[in-house]
């Protein structure tokens, strides 16, 4: 047992430590869709206009979980849309408390930018965004079947590959809907779940929460429930 | 004028040919109809669904991906040979330990036969490949045709939800119970003329229509104007009528 969570706990540090830039990218993106503006920022040549904002990047890893931390305490513990507009109001607040300089820069991001260029470069965004989740879920993969887990430890790694595989769902249907449009629709769940990722891979919270997400959200995927499905599931359970 | 809400268990007999109360959800159904009644389906009930098969797909899953990976540490290596010491060791547990649960372990098993994923080629994406199948299958688990009247909390109903499910939610046998009357109660509870409709909760769980109209009672008390009644419908009692519980 102790060498299990030996296991865990040196398999979580070492994931979040590999991604814990691309999970902070991943928030700030579906936090607010101009935070994806650097590859426009650099091809109009206005580095220096938005030195802080481009410098968000290269922020030490240390104080993205600062901030990370911190946004985690908006989490909703009900798991309802209503409730995640909440939490993206609340950890909008957040951001502008612990980035003061880089709210200023987003603020006058329009007067230099259109509204086509920060979509270009929003969907090379969450292009590169889907890329990093399929990567951290071959990671998982890799954990499952390659160390001797108990079962119980399994299960918390499967949820969190399903909710990896939800969210590249949530990441395709973002890029088809247009960028500006996708982030507007499906940020405040994609938000969420990486929030809700990145706690469980701390070890700060139960995966009873990322379960709760996961049942709210999934129905997002798909158009129109399917009877076939709805019966097989009612036989399953029953 | 009358609204009615179904609970899950009327949902569930309305899908299964062979739940014990499937003619009765059927025949009560096609008289609302017939009455143009408008029937609702509060999201509640879809997501009690969810949240029951995600729990049994996840615990079988987390079985199938142990005793698989104990064939790959006992040097198992053809597809046939994994396969059969993984539904060898997988039913017997299922039948040891979950046996409510063994028509999920059987469907998993069924899967992974018809899309060969313990072959050579596929076993890489094993595990990717069965979540990627339980998100779908969530996902589709929702409502799929216009014929009832499908019910979601907003915003100012969420706030009253709150408040109404830490009230009363104890009182009930388990949460999903509480959760499904806490929705439909803050809904009705949050409309503002509600004199003139006559709001029912069929369902054809005794104690939930009881601990259901129990509290309503108390809510009522508490100056909450919840004109909801729970009825239960008995197949036994009468076969044409809906019998009211007592309270």
């Amino acid at each position: 047992m102790e060498a299990t969570r030996t296991i865990t706990s040196s398999w979580d540090y070492m994931l979040v430590d590999r991604f814990v830039n691309e999970l902070f990218d991943g928030v700030l993106g579906s936090l607010d869709p101009r935070f994806s503006s650097d590859y426009v920022i650099r091809k109009k040549h206005l580095s220096k206009v938005f030195r802080d904002l481009l410098q968000l990047k290269t922020l030490s890893p240390d104080r993205k979980e600062t901030i990370l931390n911190k946004l985690i305490e908006a989490l909703p513990k009900y798991p309802h849309k209503v409730a995640y507009f909440e939490a993206r109001k609340k950890m909008m607040e957040i951001l502008k408390e612990e980035l003061p300089d880089i709210i200023r820069d987003l603020d006058r991001l329009y007067k230099y930018v259109d509204l086509q260029e920060v979509e270009q470069s929003l969907r090379i965004d969450l292009i590169k965004q889907k890329g990093y989740i399929i990567s951290l879920r071959e990671a998982i993969n890799e954990l499952i079947l390659a160390e001797n887990l108990s079962p119980e430890t399994m299960r918390r790694y499967l949820l969190l590959d399903q909710a990896l595989s939800l969210l590249v769902s949530l990441y395709e249907k973002a890029i088809i809907s247009g960028g500006l449009l996708g982030v507007e629709k499906y940020g405040h769940y994609i938000l969420i779940l990486l929030l809700r990722i990145y706690t469980i891979l701390k070890n700060q919270e139960d995966i009873s929460y990322l379960e709760e997400d996961i049942i709210e959200i999934a129905p997002l995927i798909s158009k129109i429930g399917d009877n076939e499905t709805l019966q097989l599931a009612a036989n399953l359970v029953r | 004028m009358e609204i009615v809400f179904l609970d899950t268990n009327l949902l569930y007999a309305l899908l299964l040919e062979n739940d014990a109360h499937h003619e009765l959800a059927q025949k009560t159904i096609a008289k609302l109809l017939e009455n143009q009644t408008p029937i609702i389906l509060p999201e509640a009930v879809y997501r009690d669904l969810r949240r029951s098969f995600h729990r049994k797909y996840l615990n079988a899953e987390t079985y199938l991906i142990y005793f698989y990976r104990k064939a790959l540490r006992l040097g198992l290596k053809k597809e046939k040979d994994i396969y059969s010491y993984v539904e060898k060791n997988f039913i017997d547990f299922a039948m040891q330990h979950d046996k409510k649960s063994l028509n999920m372990y059987q469907y998993l098993l069924n899967y992974i036969k018809e899309n060969k994923l313990f072959s050579k080629e596929k076993r890489a994406l094993l595990v990717q490949t069965l979540d990627n199948h339980v998100v779908e299958l969530i996902s589709k688990l929702k409502p799929v045709e216009e014929q009832t009247i499908h019910l979601t909390l907003g915003d100012k109903e969420l706030d009253l939800y709150k408040d109404i499910y830490d009230k009363i939610s104890s009182i009930f046998k388990n949460e999903t119970d509480a959760e499904i009357f806490c929705q439909i109660a803050a809904s009705i509870a949050n409309e503002e003329e509600t004199e003139e409709i006559q709001y029912k909760l069929y369902t054809v769980d005794k104690e939930f229509a009881k601990i259901g109209n129990k509290a309503v009672e108390i809510l009522n008390k508490e100056g909450y104007s919840i004109n909801l009644e729970i009825v239960y419908l008995s197949e036994s009692q009468n076969k044409q009528s809906f019998t009211r519980s007592k309270v």
